[in-house]
């Protein structure tokens, strides 16, 4: 996936958004700065499929360098796969946040209204 | 920048915790808080499954909590406890800066005790420790590590990294590691006996993070002495002679300087307000006092 097609929240999660026949599909993941200023990944817990998420609302929580952190949902909808398998290999995220780093795949019902374009989102991390 | 400055008598452990999670939820204004527990306590890293405490047999009789912040388990007794809530205008970039910061602050605070503490990795020089302890220069020390009792301790992480169970026995970068003179680890040796240098110092203060909504709780520990519930770590005054050992109260006064001021922050005397006080109550009732968030892994 190219960075420049995904859409991004302020706090650093991606959404790539894909209809498939009927259904808008959105696979999430966080970005390559967010990786990078997490550092060193050790832990990370996903939802269940089946579930729901809520545009703006935790779906997950991860942990670097003693830090805690919640990852948050760009869309609202009902959760259609987890990348279960990144559990036992999270270096990948260092890797590929964008391809092989998806977290999530979720079955849209309506997105978050604060979604940003890559250029509004590139802006925001280069003013950290 | 002003800070709010908590200085809080011992507490249960659920009521701690409950209260840096309303600071940090609540907070529009910096914080540095400081208080010990009300009885022994263990805390476990957020991440850390509850069932690894029944490895470390000498805080088995201590209540168990999970903490919201990362890492790994602390035995809270003899210790002294500091939070800080920044939020989200005085947040240090990167944020483990703000690690390093408090960190660096103690290691300097710690020196005018004569202690020598550096942030791991780093280490003291052979000329360090003399100019520390001139009346009684190191001498190369090859005795093997200490008998660990942690050391068989392992935790099936995420990332199949194996960790030892105690926060006190793991490294991390900028963790702040006491380096004692002779003279100063036999002092320790001379207090708890059979106890004996560790080849790897003295881990003395840990830190770890909570994110939320783009704020930070940072918690950290500083081990004062050794506890009965952790004998195989030493605390700062175990280094130090009689005389020249601080009361938690006077450790607590300095810290906070010492903290303050590394941040630039000036603080100000505080009490929680009734909102914090509410949402705290609310917090120990829901979260820090329930099976569901302490046993939850």
């Amino acid at each position: 996936m190219k960075p420049e097609e995904l859409k991004y929240l302020e706090s650093h999660e991606w959404a790539l958004m894909e209809q498939q026949g009927t259904d808008l599909i959105a696979t999430i993941g966080i970005s390559a700065f967010a990786v990078e200023q997490l550092g060193d990944i050790v832990h990370m817990e996903l939802p269940s499929v089946g579930g729901s998420v809520t545009a703006g609302d935790e779906f997950g929580e991860v942990e670097s360098v003693k830090a805690v952190s919640s990852m948050y949902s760009p869309v609202s909808g009902e959760i259609v796969d987890v990348h279960t398998a990144i559990l036992d290999n999270l270096a990948v995220l260092s890797d590929d946040p964008y391809t092989q780093g998806w977290l999530l795949k979720v079955k849209v019902s309506s997105p978050s209204d604060k979604l940003l374009d890559f250029a509004t989102y590139q802006a925001q991390c280069e003013s950290h | 920048m002003k800070c709010r400055l908590l200085l809080h008598s011992p507490a249960p452990g659920d009521w701690n915790m409950a209260v840096d999670q309303a600071l940090l939820e609540l907070g529009q204004q910096p914080v540095l808080r400081l208080y010990q527990w009300n009885e022994p306590t263990l805390t476990l890293g957020y991440f850390q499954p509850s069932r690894a405490r029944e490895q470390h047999q000498a805080s088995a009789a201590c209540p168990l909590l999970r903490r919201s912040t990362g890492g790994g388990a602390i035995v809270h007794d003899q210790e002294l406890t500091y939070s800080l809530i920044v939020p989200p205008h005085a947040i240090h970039h990167p944020s483990t800066a703000l690690y390093d910061v408090v960190h660096q602050a103690v290691a300097d605070r710690l020196a005018n005790h004569g202690l020598t503490a550096r942030r791991h990795p780093d280490r003291p020089t052979s000329a360090d420790l003399a100019a520390a302890d001139a009346d009684a220069p190191p001498a190369a020390d090859d005795a093997p590590p200490p008998a660990d009792n942690d050391a068989a301790v392992r935790i099936e992480a995420t990332s199949a990294r194996t960790e030892p169970f105690l926060c006190f026995k793991r490294r991390a970068a900028g963790d702040l590691i006491v380096w004692p003179t002779a003279a100063q680890a036999d002092r320790m040796a001379t207090l708890h006996q059979g106890s004996r240098q560790d080849p790897d110092g003295h881990k003395v203060l840990g830190s770890a993070q909570r994110k939320r909504d783009g704020a930070i709780l940072q918690h950290g520990s500083v081990l004062l002495e050794r506890s009965p519930r952790a004998p195989q770590l030493a605390g700062i005054n175990d280094f130090l002679a009689n005389n020249d050992r601080p009361t938690v109260e006077q450790w607590s006064h300095e810290l906070m300087a010492a903290i303050s001021s590394a941040l630039g922050w000036v603080p100000e005397e505080s009490a929680l307000t009734d909102e914090e006080l509410e949402l705290a109550e609310r917090l120990r009732q829901t979260r820090f006092a329930t099976p569901a968030w302490n046993l939850a892994r």
